[in-house]
């Protein structure tokens, strides 16, 4: 069978010319390429391209809408009306252009057709094809965003001056570019039975009543009502609860209508009300689960924490103190509730779990710092390192080991640091049985409330060569204590290192001194 | 004489702190059923059974000293309370150490008469966000504590007639040339706190202080021998 790219003669005969150029376009990298860049920028809601596309787009609607107000009583420039009847329009009619273009795949469905028919050894049926191409164009111009595109574009024709009022059109494409209006809609869009039904039965009323009204009060002078029209428009306005009072029905039997009218539109009130509201109650989850998302994905770095244990929590908070983003997922909705509750981005989902991941679409190479695996399960760790190494190689993941036993099977499922909180426990009370004063020492500097920090500064190539030796680092100013160099490329620390001692590209300072002293000793290395 | 560490109860803390400290002390593991008593034997410790209605005072009369540490690390917590409140009842003289499992229970262990108090989740979250913000000082500090390095920690007690006496830190840190790294002083006129000689405070050294301080092996044992310390 044909794979494309080849546009010569396979099969014994010339190859339609539609088809050929549809295997052209397929092999063409770059149009593929294009293709794909234009879809993203239209579609793509991570493409940072797209908002200032539909920041664009939206100026470009109220820029019209202005238009066509101050239009209404005053002069407008000639410039703003070619502004705005012909580049904006011309503007919209690409957008529409490109959007049905990028929709669907017109070379894939005429490569189709031709290989379903040689399969069958039959000519090449080319209507056919551009049979499927129509429906499938014809199929996006149905949707109801499409046609209030098309329509944004009518204005265009400005000379008709009744398709003036098509501009507000382009209001409605504001769903198109706002987010939260596009919620709204799918909200609503989730009860359309149920309000559909209530249309038709409010439609059933407002008909029925119009026609009794009318029947009942057009002959009597006394009353107002004595057109269909009026008697429409008054059962519109009676049944909707508004009662403007301008027409009032005159006769006894025109007041009993009144009254049905008036009880069936404090039902269809209702009903409408409780509609939106139960639309509004189901949806609630899946809107403040898309908002949470939309946080992750707008972070440009965080610490992912795979279970919000209680050493998850504690780990959060701390990292939260020191102006880091954290995001949890975790399977328990208590558990997420009470992140959330601490001011964390917290989705339920099994950490173990891809589908989890692609829900969040992150980027893990470019926004996630370090994986927490935080379970207080050896299994659930296990599980959900092996989910993220399936996504991602490289990502950093550190996880607590319940189990001794199990510490190879957490190194195997591809963790970085596997961290054993007993045996750790064990040394540091091993340490304070030896050295009380000197474990306390240390651990008053790690503590949270210590003013004296240990903190390790990354030399970097200018740095270093200006700087020479440890003498010139002048720490005496800065009340610093500099414990020593940890050489990072031959994993090696100097310990107090003496004077001379040659500072290089990549080396670590390890400086123990006041927090604010250390943070203007790191600011003048690099402004001397 | 070598000092004794009683460890009550074989959790995987326990067994952790047991091996860790039976290199250096005489360890005898206190435990209250079958199965620990088993595990326990298996790994080679000496081991008694106890009951929570023990009045311990026979084994105070042993083991109550000074330089001898109870570790208290039952798994259930009530049970750690309770156990914590009847040592110290009865080892008047010991450090007794608890495991704790949140903050809550810091606070109780040590109502009940525990010396020191190990927050078992805070520590592990304290290290874990050590780990991933500072690995190489955390790299150091772990070496430094925990491993056999000659790298090491160690606490001299400043004694009578000492040339250090009357110096001033200042003098020690930026200006002479010790080979060992002076981190901090738990001064006594001070009501025993620490002073961070990283504060910038030029404390002033007296007799009975005792400093803090890091260097090769070889180079505190020899600060130690020229200052006199204890």
């Amino acid at each position: 069978m044909h794979q494309g790219g080849s546009a010569s003669e396979p099969f014994g005969h010339s190859l339609h010319v539609a088809v050929r150029m549809a295997y052209a376009l397929q092999a063409s990298e770059r149009y593929r390429r294009f293709k794909h860049r234009i879809h993203d920028l239209l579609e793509n809601n991570a493409n940072p391209y797209k908002k200032v596309l539909d920041a664009m787009m939206i100026m470009l609607i109220f820029i019209s809408v202005v238009i066509l107000i101050r239009e209404v009583k005053n002069h407008v420039a000639d410039g703003w009306l070619f502004f705005n009847n012909y580049v904006i329009s011309m503007i919209f009619l690409t957008e529409y252009l490109l959007r049905l273009w990028v929709h669907s795949s017109a070379t894939a469905r005429i490569i189709e057709q031709y290989e379903r028919d040689l399969f069958v050894q039959r000519p090449f049926r080319l209507l056919s094809a551009l049979g499927a191409v129509m429906r499938e164009k014809f199929s996006y111009m149905r949707k109801p965003v499409a046609i209030v595109d098309l329509m944004a574009i009518v204005p265009f024709f400005h000379e008709m001056r009744l398709l003036r009022i098509f501009i507000i059109f382009r209001v409605f494409k504001l769903f198109r570019y706002t987010k939260s209006l596009r919620q709204l809609l799918s909200i609503l869009s989730s009860k359309r039975f149920e309000l559909l039904t209530l249309l038709i039965f409010a439609s059933i009323v407002v008909f029925v009543s119009g026609v009794m009204i009318y029947v009942m009060e057009a002959n009597n002078p006394d009353s107002p009502i004595n057109t269909l029209y009026k008697a429409l428009y008054w059962s519109v306005v009676t049944i909707s609860t508004v009662g403007y009072g301008d027409f009032v029905p005159a006769t006894n039997e025109g007041r009993a209508v009144a009254m049905v009218v008036i009880i069936t539109g404090i039902a269809v009130l209702s009903f409408s009300t409780s509609i939106v509201v139960s639309a509004f109650t189901e949806q609630m989850d899946e809107v403040v689960r898309t908002k949470t998302i939309q946080d992750a994905r707008a972070l440009s770095q965080f610490y992912l924490v795979c279970g919000y244990s209680e050493i998850g929590a504690l780990v959060a908070r701390r990292l939260r103190t020191r102006g880091r983003k954290v995001v949890v997922i975790d399977r328990d909705e208590r558990a997420v509730r009470s992140a959330k509750e601490q001011g964390l981005i917290a989705l339920v989902g099994d950490p173990g779990s891809l589908e989890s991941y692609k829900a969040l679409k992150i980027d893990f190479a470019r926004q996630v710092l370090c994986v927490l695996c935080l379970d207080e399960s050896d299994i659930a760790n296990v599980s959900t390192a092996l989910t993220l190494r399936a996504m991602h190689q490289e990502v950093r993941i550190l996880s607590v080991l319940e189990h001794e036993a199990n510490r190879k099977r957490l190194k195997l499922a591809g963790i970085n640091e596997v961290l054993y909180v007993q045996e750790m426990i064990g040394l540091v009370a091993a340490e304070f049985g030896g050295k009380p004063v000197a474990f306390e020492a240390i651990h008053a500097l790690s503590s949270e409330q210590s003013e004296v920090v240990t903190d390790e500064i990354t030399l970097d190539e200018h740095v270093a060569r200006r700087l020479g030796t440890v003498e010139a680092l002048h720490v005496k100013p800065f009340r610093l204590i500099l414990l020593g160099v940890y050489d990072l490329a031959e994993r090696h620390f100097a310990f107090h290192p003496p004077k001379e001692f040659a500072l290089q590209s990549g080396h670590i300072l390890i400086v123990m001194g006041m927090a604010h002293l250390i943070r203007e000793f790191k600011a003048d290395l690099h402004l001397r | 004489m070598e000092s004794t560490v009683l460890i009550f109860g074989y959790s995987e803390y326990a067994v952790q702190i047991a091996k860790q400290v039976r290199s250096l002390h005489h360890v005898r593991i206190f435990v209250h059923t079958d199965g620990e008593a088993q595990r326990a034997l298996e790994d080679g410790f000496e081991v008694e059974r106890f009951d929570f209605s023990d009045r311990w005072h026979d084994d105070a009369q042993h083991y109550d000293a000074f330089q001898n540490v109870l570790y208290c690390a039952l798994e259930g917590r009530e049970e750690n309370l309770f156990l914590t409140l009847s040592l110290r009842d009865a080892f008047v003289r010991s450090t007794i150490v608890a495991l704790a499992g949140n903050h809550e229970d810091v606070h109780k262990l040590k109502m009940a008469g525990a010396d020191k108090v190990f927050p078992i989740v805070q520590m592990t979250a304290d290290l874990i966000v050590d780990l991933i913000e500072k690995p190489i000082v955390t790299d150091v500090l772990h070496k430094i504590l925990y491993e056999k390095s000659d790298l090491q920690i160690a606490q001299i007690t400043i004694t009578k007639g000492s040339w250090l006496c009357g110096k001033r830190t200042h003098d020690l840190l930026w200006e002479g040339d010790l080979e060992v790294i002076i981190i901090a002083i738990v001064d006594l006129e001070l009501h025993s706190t620490f002073v961070f000689t990283a504060k910038g405070l030029n404390h002033h050294i007296d007799e009975g202080d005792i400093l803090v301080v890091i260097g090769y092996h070889g180079q505190i044992e020899a600060f130690r021998a020229s200052i006199g310390g204890a």
